[in-house]
């Protein structure tokens, strides 16, 4: 099972993003399973995904997120078991720092070939987020396979999407960045390359 | 030993530890309300029906655990109580949740930035009632009527030997409108309004330190729990840290300590970078209480000689991890940490904690 973890502050677009990729997985006809790990109004529209065949499972953790991560990885063992599924797209919450759970999932975790970590960050807020709380958002960068920079239809006149990616680039040189905008449809290409280097550049499997 | 000699041993015990002092072993408080329920057999929907209720199904957990326990965190369970801390709605099991789900804080935005003016304008105490029975459909009447029998519940616990380590919760400002607005809306309104949301934050600080004042001289706690959860240092820059967070927390914690308390400092999340900050808090009278993710060793290089140090088995250890695993860690922190040390959980012990793992937490301390 490969797992594809989305992180990401609130209200940047993991919703949106997750649903795309969730389409090409089903027209890709792998099994897949997505976990909800968000709290709040911009969590993932579960009957919306579930309409469309996949299975959603929500994890909720009280107040805040101190005990998600072992929810998480007692939803994933459980799912491993019930549906063997070829993917598994986890849904972190917006204020998760991916190591603490891919840390979690691969002491506890079952099953798991591969941990892949997208971070989707808003270019629109990207200088309002840095100003505010650059350590979260530094920290969630630094742990990217891949940056989805998304939102770039909503920079505004000031924006300046070329110091952005200098930025991300600084924090984290390692990762692939991809500037879109996921409200418009994400091209099939991002999601090919993107399952194909969760997979460690193999293609064997399924979608 | 009676009950009584017991519950008077377990406070001198505890007071030691806070006064930096060395007492003849470990405190072990559990800080646990869901988990009760299921230790019980008893479902989260029937769990959450009343204050009453959860404070019957926690003495008989703490009982169950046994005399080593010398104490829990609350008399009675947090999800029924968070609209109150957070301003945002709360999904219950058997409501709108199934009955054997955990409580779910259900976080939108809720209260507008005209908001900020109506409650500079008018005071917090009227804005919070209203805005909780109109906007969130809060039962607030009848939980301020449960909040009364606050004593009874105490004397529940007290009656059987135990300890309740804080008798009164307490929340940093900053919480509600991190809840109320929805956390993504609050710090956009720090970027863009930062002066409005001060000035209502102060308004409702000076009421709330008002009514602290009160519930401690009524309580007398030994403790009083504070929280800023969302407040931790990975959240804020520095500048926005030092004026959202640390300007309530001080002040709070201080009010709290000149009222006869100890402050129980419920830090969740990062707080690495700010950890000197507590210094300027008084020696002594203060428990740096970590969910884990602020390293243990870290806050004792840096605070272990100013405040006591509550924590850290982590939920991620009492639910997956083995007895032995628990034991193990509980065991190193005991040693490592030293006399300053309460043990507990990291944060609140978690719903699907397997009780093996926290009796084997609890042997840490007594022995296996």
């Amino acid at each position: 099972m490969y797992i594809i973890l989305i992180a990401g502050f609130l209200g940047s677009g993991k919703t949106t993003f997750i649903r795309q990729l969730a389409q090409y997985l089903v027209n890709q006809h792998g099994k897949a399973v997505i976990i909800e790990n968000e709290a709040g109004e911009v969590g993932i529209d579960d009957q919306f995904l579930a309409r469309e065949g996949f299975q959603v499972k929500e994890v909720m953790g009280g107040c805040i997120c101190c005990s998600l991560t072992a929810d998480l990885t007692l939803a994933v063992n459980s799912i491993e078991a019930e549906f063997h599924p070829d993917w598994l797209v986890i849904e972190t919450t917006g204020l998760a720092k991916p190591a603490k759970v891919i840390g979690t999932l691969t002491s506890y975790g079952q099953g798991i070939d591969r941990i892949y970590t997208v971070i989707i960050v808003d270019a629109g807020r990207w200088p309002e987020l840095m100003e505010i709380m650059p350590q979260l958002i530094s920290a969630q960068v630094s742990e990217a396979d891949l940056v989805v920079v998304n939102k770039i239809d909503e920079i505004g006149p000031d924006g300046d999407l070329a110091r952005v990616l200098a930025e991300i680039g600084e924090i984290n040189g390692r990762a692939q960045v991809i500037p879109l905008a996921a409200a418009m449809q994400i091209e099939e290409t991002i999601f090919r390359g993107l399952c194909l280097n969760a997979r460690g550049g193999s293609e064997d499997s399924p979608a | 030993m009676t009950n009584a000699e017991l519950l008077a041993e377990k406070k001198a015990r505890l007071a030691k530890v806070i006064a930096l002092e060395k007492p003849d072993r470990t405190p072990v408080i559990l800080m646990e309300d869901s988990f009760c329920a299921v230790h019980m057999g008893v479902k989260l929907s029937d769990f959450c029906s009343s204050l009453k209720r959860e404070n019957e199904v926690m003495v008989s957990s703490v009982k169950a655990m046994g005399p080593g326990v010398d104490g829990i965190t609350a008399p009675y369970g947090a999800g029924n109580l968070f609209p109150l801390i957070f301003a945002t709605k709360v999904k219950l099991p058997g409501k709108e949740l199934p009955d054997n789900t955990l409580w779910q804080l259900d976080e939108r935005e809720i209260m507008t930035v005209d908001d900020y003016d109506t409650i500079i304008d008018k005071g917090w105490g009227a804005f919070q009632r209203q805005y909780l029975i109109e906007k969130i459909n809060y039962p607030f009447d009848s939980m301020m009527e449960q909040l009364g029998h606050g004593q009874e519940f105490i004397n529940n616990f007290e009656e059987a030997g135990y300890l309740v380590y804080s008798p009164v919760v307490a929340a940093t400002v900053n919480e509600q409108f991190g809840g109320g607005r929805s956390l993504p809306k609050f710090m956009r309104d720090l970027f863009k309004i930062p002066d409005k949301v001060e000035a209502a934050l102060d308004v409702i600080q000076a009421e709330t330190v008002a009514v602290l004042r009160q519930q401690i001289r009524a309580f007398k706690p030994q403790v009083v729990f504070l929280s800023p959860a969302r407040g931790a240092s990975a959240f804020f820059s520095p500048k926005l840290w030092e004026r959202f967070v640390w300007k309530y927390l001080k002040a709070t914690a201080e009010v709290i300590i000149e009222e006869g308390a100890a402050a129980d400092l419920h830090i969740d999340g990062d707080w690495t970078r700010d950890l000197e900050y507590f210094k300027e808090l008084p020696k002594g009278k203060c428990i740096f209480e970590t969910d884990g993710t602020t390293d243990i060793y870290k806050i004792k290089e840096v605070l272990g000689d100013h405040m006591a140090i509550k924590g850290d088995v982590s939920p991620v250890l009492t639910s997956l991890g083995t007895p032995d695993e628990v034991y193990a860690y509980a065991s190193k922190i005991v040693r490592d940490i030293g006399p300053n040390l309460i043990l507990s959980s990291g944060c609140s012990l978690p719903p699907n904690a397997k009780v093996e793992n926290v009796k084997a937490m609890i042997s840490a301390v007594t022995g296996r």
